[in-house]
Order: C-alpha cells, then sequence, then structure tokens
C-alpha cells in the first residue's frame, strides 16, 4: 500500500482522495485521505458496515464518480483530466463492473448481454459473438446463452455479468458485493470463479461486508467513517 | 455503434410494451392517414378536373354581353355573325369561332314526341367543345351551316327517345312544324358527378334563326390556338367587339383557364383545411409518443445507469432513444400511409374517380413522422442522456 517510488506503474493509485457531498447546507464528508495502489494480479477486498463510504470508494474506481480532493490515477492516467466521454471509454475499455443484483437487461438472453460492451466499443457482431460466447465459457455458462436472465438461477445470472464484465479484457473487475444476493453455495461458486480469473492474471477489487468472502482475497482493507486501514495482505 | 446495432436496440424497446406502443401509434396512424388522404384525394380530385376541362377543350372561352344585377342585359346589342367572321378573320391567336342560340323545343320522331334543347351552332362548334362524338354520320359542315340547311345532329339519348334505337341518320324529325334531315348521332362525354339523360340536338344556327325567326346570338364560344394564348385570344376578342359595338367594357368572357383556376383554388383551400385538421391530430400523436418515451425513460432508468457504467456516451444513449421514438413513429406513418391509400381508394371509388398512389402523400407521411418522432423524443431522450449513471444504477 502506498508504495512510493515504485517503478512499476499501479493499476489503480488513490493519493489522498477525498470526496465531499454537498447536501443542502451540509457538507458530507464520505471519503477521506484515501491513498491505496493495486498492482497488476492484485485481489483487493474492501470491507466495511454501510454508510462506510466503501460505495462511494466504489464509485470513484470505477471511474463513475470524481473525487473532490487528491490523485486517482488509473494505469497512471489521472481520470480527474478527462471528459465525460473519455471516462465512457475509459470504463468501457479498462474497468470490469460486477453488480450486487446482477444488472443484466431483462430481454435479451445471456449472449447478448454479454455482448453490450462491446456494441459500445463498436465490435462487429461476428467478433462480438465469438467474445462473448468464449467469455461464458470460462464461466462455465455457454450452454445457457440463449436464455434470457428470468430463465437463469441467481449465481447463474452473475456468471452471466462475470463474463459481461471480462469482455473487453478489462485492466481491472471491480465486484460490488458480488454475492449479496447469492445463497451461501452459489457465494461460493461465484468465489471460485473469481478465484480462477485472479489466478489467470485479472486484477480485483471487491466489495463484500461478509468476512468469509473476504477470506478470498490476496488483501483485505477495511472502511470506516470515509478512511481505509489495512487489515491483511501485504504491504509494500 | 452503427445504425443497424441501434435500429435493433430501438425494436427491442418497443417490443416489450406492444400494446402500449401500439395506442400510442394510434394517434399518429390516424394523422398521416388524414394527411395522405387528403393529399392524394385532392391530386385525384385536381387531376380529375383537369382531365375533366382539357375534354372540353382547354383552350375554349365563351364571350358574353354583361348582365347586370338582375340578370338581364345592360344594353341590347346583339352579337351578329360578322362579330364572329371578324373574330376569326381578325385575330390570329383564335381557331374556332362558333355563334350560340338555344331554345327549347318539340321534337317529333317515329315513336314518341319529346321536348329537346335546341343548339344553333356553325360547323365549328365541335373542334371547340371536345367533349362531343360523333358516333353516327357526320357534324353540321360549312355548307349546312351557310345555306341554313333543315339538318340536325341529335345526342344518342334524344335519338332512343324519339325512335327507340340510334341508327337514325337520315330518318326526318317534325320541328316547328318543318321536316327536319337527322344527319349524326353523338354522345357527350360528361361529368362523372352529372345527372340526367341528355335530350339535346344540334342545328346551323343560320337554319334555327328562320325557324325561330330570331336572329339574336346569345353567346360566342371560341377557343384559342394554344394554351399559352388564350389569354391574349380572350383580350383582342373583348377589345374586337366593344370597337366594333362602340361600347367600354360590355363584354365577359369565361375561359376554361380562369374556370380550372377557380376550381384549383376552391381544392386547395379545402385540401388546406383538412391538412390543418391532420396537422392538429398530428401534434395531438407527437404529444403522445413524448408522453410514453418519457415514461419510458423513467422505467428503465436503471437500464440507461448500466448501459453507462459499461461505456455508452450520452450520445449513445440519446441516439437509442431518438431511434426509439422515430422507429415508433414511423411504425405509425406506415399503417398510417396504408390506411390512407385505403381510405382514398374507397372515398375515390364513392364518387367514381381514378385516385392513384400519391408519391407526395407518402414522402409527406414519412418525413412527418419522422420529424415527429425526433422532435418529440428529443426532450426524454436529452433527459436519459444526462442521468448519472450512480443514481439511475440505484433506481428502483
Amino acid at each position: 500500500m502506498a508504495a512510493e517510488g515504485n517503478l512499476i506503474t499501479p493499476t489503480v493509485r488513490l493519493e489522498g482522495v477525498g470526496k465531499t457531498y454537498q447536501t443542502g447546507t451540509v457538507a458530507v464528508e464520505a471519503l477521506k485521505e484515501v491513498s491505496l495502489d493495486v498492482y497488476a494480479g492484485d485481489y483487493l477486498a474492501i470491507m466495511g458496515p454501510s454508510g462506510s463510504g466503501k460505495s462511494t470508494l466504489m464509485n470513484i474506481l470505477g471511474c463513475l464518480d470524481r473525487p473532490t480532493a487528491g490523485r486517482y490515477l488509473l494505469d497512471g492516467q489521472d481520470v480527474a483530466t478527462l471528459d465525460d466521454r473519455q471516462l465512457a471509454r475509459i470504463r468501457n475499455s479498462k474497468l470490469g463492473f460486477v453488480f450486487q443484483n446482477f444488472q443484466l437487461l431483462p430481454r435479451v438472453d445471456a449472449l447478448n448481454n454479454v455482448e453490450l460492451p462491446m456494441i459500445y466499443a463498436g465490435i462487429n457482431a461476428k467478433e462480438r459473438q465469438r467474445r462473448a460466447e468464449s467469455a461464458l465459457t470460462r464461466v462455465g455458462l455457454v450452454e445457457r446463452m440463449g436464455h434470457k436472465p428470468n430463465e437463469l438461477s441467481g449465481g447463474q445470472k452473475q456468471r452471466v455479468a462475470i463474463a459481461r464484465a471480462l469482455v473487453n479484457q478489462p485492466l481491472l473487475l471491480l465486484a460490488d458485493e458480488p454475492t449479496g444476493n447469492l445463497d451461501s453455495k452459489t457465494s461460493i461458486e461465484i468465489m471460485e470463479i473469481f478465484q480462477a480469473l485472479n489466478n489467470e492474471g485479472t486484477t480485483i477489487i471487491m466489495i463484500t461486508h461478509e468476512p468469509d468472502i473476504a477470506a478470498y482475497a490476496r488483501t483485505v482493507v477495511t472502511c470506516r467513517d470515509g478512511r481505509i486501514t489495512l487489515q491483511r495482505g501485504h504491504s509494500e | 455503434m452503427n445504425i443497424l446495432e441501434l435500429f435493433k436496440v430501438a425494436l427491442q424497446g418497443i417490443r416489450v410494451n406492444k400494446l402500449r406502443s401500439s395506442l400510442t401509434i394510434l394517434g399518429l396512424v390516424i394523422g398521416i392517414a388524414a394527411v395522405v388522404t387528403v393529399v392524394t384525394v385532392s391530386e385525384a380530385g385536381q387531376g380529375y378536373l383537369k382531365q375533366q376541362i382539357q375534354k372540353f377543350g382547354s383552350t375554349s372561352f365563351t364571350i358574353y354581353p354583361r348582365w347586370d344585377d338582375d340578370g338581364r342585359e345592360i344594353e341590347i346589342e346583339d352579337m351578329t355573325m360578322e362579330d364572329v367572321v371578324a373574330m376569326k378573320e381578325q385575330i390570329p391567336e383564335i381557331a374556332h369561332v362558333s355563334p350560340i342560340t338555344q331554345f327549347d323545343a318539340m321534337l317529333e320522331g317515329k315513336k314518341a314526341k319529346k321536348r329537346a334543347t335546341i343548339t344553333g351552332v356553325n360547323e365549328s362548334y365541335f373542334s371547340i367543345r371536345q367533349n362531343n362524338k360523333m358516333i353516327q354520320g357526320r357534324f353540321i359542315n360549312n355548307s349546312d351551316a351557310v345555306g341554313g340547311r333543315a339538318v340536325v345532329v341529335v345526342s344518342k339519348e334524344l335519338a332512343k327517345e324519339l325512335f327507340g334505337h340510334t341508327d337514325v341518320v337520315g330518318l326526318t324529325v317534325k320541328f316547328q312544324a318543318r321536316t327536319v334531315t337527322i344527319i349524326g348521332v353523338y354522345q357527350e362525354d360528361k361529368f362523372a358527378l352529372e345527372q340526367g339523360r341528355d335530350l339535346t340536338a344540334y342545328v346551323p344556327i343560320s337554319f334555327a334563326q328562320y325557324a325561330f325567326d330570331f336572329s339574336r346570338i346569345f353567346y360566342i364560344e371560341a377557343s384559342a390556338e394554344n394554351d399559352s394564348v388564350v389569354a391574349v385570344a380572350t383580350e383582342k376578342a373583348k377589345s374586337l367587339l366593344n370597337r366594333r359595338h362602340h361600347t367600354q367594357d360590355h363584354y365577359r368572357i369565361n375561359s376554361i383557364q380562369d374556370a380550372m383556376g377557380e376550381m384549383n383554388q376552391a381544392t386547395s383551400i379545402i385540401a388546406g383545411i383538412l391538412s390543418g385538421v391532420a396537422a392538429i391530430s398530428l401534434l395531438v400523436g407527437g404529444i403522445g409518443v413524448m408522453n410514453i418515451m418519457l415514461v419510458s425513460v423513467t422505467e428503465r432508468t436503471r437500464e440507461i445507469g448500466l448501459r453507462k457504467a459499461l461505456g455508452a456516451e450520452r450520445r449513445h444513449i440519446l441516439v437509442q432513444f431518438l431511434m426509439e421514438g422515430v422507429v415508433l413513429c414511423l411504425f405509425g406513418g406506415t399503417i398510417g400511409a396504408i390506411v390512407g391509400i385505403g381510405g382514398s381508394w374507397i372515398l375515390a371509388r364513392a364518387v367514381h374517380i381514378d385516385a392513384p398512389i400519391s408519391w407526395t402523400g407518402l414522402i409527406l407521411a414519412f418525413t412527418v413522422s419522422s420529424l415527429i418522432g425526433i422532435f418529440f423524443s428529443l426532450y426524454p431522450a436529452n433527459r436519459a442522456a444526462k442521468l448519472d449513471p450512480i443514481e439511475a444504477l440505484r433506481y428502483e
């Protein structure tokens, strides 16, 4: 964490990041002075109770929100310098999202859901299908690719979402309570997929409030009152 | 993202709520159908009028003495046979001239006696009124006209009434105690809307004047050499007559061209009013589209958030919803165009005219419905594009 002078560019570098929300006359400081480095191949879990600022942190990491203080370097690039359009492209090409409630389009089948990020990347239909099928194969769901979300179980839905997060070969997989809506058996299956992906080199940052889920990560930090502290794992 | 992808996404959006989408486009269907019908029918009507008028001879015109408000002639100053000759000789733009007198009289044939309208004309009359066609024998010729011969050309209907058949050339009829020989049978091609049987006959005007002991010419019919000299010919005819009769502005001219202009104006006004009604229904339809697009954006807030999180830019979302509105409206436009074509076909059949498919109407239908789609989806689409992805993803 907070490695100074490291020669390798970290995938994620937060330097004293803060986020203050202005609600009426009251300013709420959701994040305070958060510094964090995540390198390629890391698997970081962020734990913390609700309201601790972990969602805010996730939004900033996901380039959905901008910090009000400090700097966020994604792959060496300061996201504060980017406009909305460039941020959209970063989200599309460098980040993969997995949400607690899956966030699949209900009207289209699994294959089409997985293709979605590639549509915005401007990839042609044939290549999209090839890559979507290969991503679904990776999560073990290729035989269900013609099914719509309401025909899939929770675990299967989340696997579709993981496949969707992977299709554009992101630098970083961001998972926000990925097992929050799943039973413990299915949660373990999802965690096994994460573990396999991480072993293959995928960098993962995951939010969870369950210690047994966080246990799968190489590094665990806890978030409390807008600050993070290292819980377990390596610190350079 | 290419246009085909956007089209597919738009179709998905529309298919989710088939009933709602159908109801939304109903307003547009009605509006577009009305526009297409109005345009098709007014085009067909104008085409029909033009065709009918051309049958009468688009270059023809009629010259009358002016009447006062009570319908009487201001001054009894008869037009004469010499006027007719002078018009023909002195106005090069005039192709044919015929004097006209008209009376009702009893004709007696082998089968029956019938009251008919007798028109005295010269040999040029059928060259002016081209809607008359000879079906038997011949029309009055120059020597009939000059010699005042007791000959008559009867309409098909009159021949049937008087003799029971139309094979009457060479037969005679009794008329004003005289025996008149039938030299021809003709048929008048009338306006389809005209009703009634046509008991008419033509005699040489010289004979009519002699038989009725009456020398007046009621009016003069003439035709110009071609469409472009009708105005010149009528002006010259007026001034010639005024000069010959030492009058000022005493003659009135009705030309087919003027009549055509007036009818076109009348049909344009009607079409204009109907278009206004159609425009209102399109506006109402458009508001319906806007309303439903706003609902659609709200319902799909999370989808919008997700798309943004996955890398959709503002313009992608904007175009997605615009496209959805446009596709919706084009559906409305297509169905409306079909209904409009069907409607005008039925209307046209009801009044016995041809209504060819109006390309103007169809192009108008598709342009207007696309424009409505864009215009009324712009606000909802822009609202979707501006959504904050974090808020949108959290939307329940």
